[in-house]
């Protein structure tokens, strides 16, 4: 009879340590994820606020060069902007035009510097466009132009 | 029993001071980053507002090539590097050189542009460093 409430004590023991450490191993796994999962947050968020560009054209007088149309988009930011095909998406008119047809002269921009957009001249027509640069994060544009 | 409670109690909150202490050195550092980022934003937001510029005067020295001399005067309550500027002439981005590295509030600073050939009407567009614009249109 001794030995069964001393077997029992040490039942009720390990099947309280048992539960007591998955509840524990369960908040440590939740507030690890929460934890990183909020400090990617505040770094998206942080990335997005220090990104900004602009595009700084003539609009009445867009230069023309060997069939490419350039457009100057100048950091207005405060951090450089990586300048590629796959960190850029552009749409003239609300059409998204072909990661093919536009590149940049240099792959990144620093703060308060100019990048020139080369867009192939067949994109556009002669007449009034609009035009609308997405950058990293989601970060855009608008310009209205004349060709 | 009695020691059953006590040590799932014990191991519980044991975990909880670790969430506590991953929450206070991974997050909190984080926040305060984002804070800052947002105090700059916010500053970035007013120094725009209170940036403007004014073309006063445009020159140009005789002959071909030629150069144009850009009067540009700051009209607002921000001091802005000349080296952060842009120029625009007929749609055409240029080099320039200035004589200033800063132009202070309600002082002017010239931008010389070298080697032009197009005379007549020319327009011109000044891009500031945070992006604020001005155009003019001079005979030159």
């Amino acid at each position: 009879m001794g030995f069964s409430i001393t077997g029992s004590h040490l039942v009720f023991f390990i099947a309280a340590v048992a539960v007591a450490g998955v509840v524990a191993g369960i908040l440590s796994a939740i507030t690890m994820n929460l934890g990183t999962s909020l400090s990617e947050k505040c770094r998206k968020m942080q990335e997005k606020m220090d990104i900004d560009f602009k595009v700084i054209n003539d609009p009445s007088n867009i230069p023309n060069e060997s069939g490419f149309y350039e457009f100057y988009i100048k950091n207005i930011g405060e951090r450089e902007i990586i300048t590629t095909n796959e960190t850029f998406s552009l749409l003239i008119d609300g059409n998204i035009i072909s990661k093919d047809s536009y590149h940049f002269s240099t792959d990144s921009i620093l703060p308060s510097e100019v990048a020139v957009l080369y867009v192939e001249a067949s994109v556009l027509t002669q007449g009034n466009h609009k035009m609308k640069l997405v950058g990293p994060h989601a970060v855009e544009d608008e310009f209205e132009f004349e060709i | 029993m009695g020691f059953s409670t006590t040590a799932a109690v014990a191991i519980i909150c044991t975990s909880l001071l670790f969430s506590i202490s991953l929450v206070l050195t991974s997050v909190l550092p984080s926040i305060s980053d984002l804070n800052d980022s947002y105090r700059l934003f916010e500053k970035k937001l007013i120094e725009r507002k209170e940036t403007e510029i004014d073309i006063t005067n445009v020159t140009s020295t005789s002959g071909t090539p030629f150069n144009l001399s850009i009067e540009v005067k700051n009209t607002g309550s921000v001091t802005l590097e000349t080296e952060d500027f842009t120029i625009i002439i007929n749609g055409e981005m240029h080099n320039y050189s200035c004589s200033e590295p800063y132009l202070f509030p309600g002082r002017l600073v010239n931008f010389t542009v070298t080697g032009l050939t197009e005379r007549g009407e020319t327009r011109i567009k000044v891009v500031t460093g945070n992006g604020i614009e001005r155009y003019e249109v001079w005979s030159v």
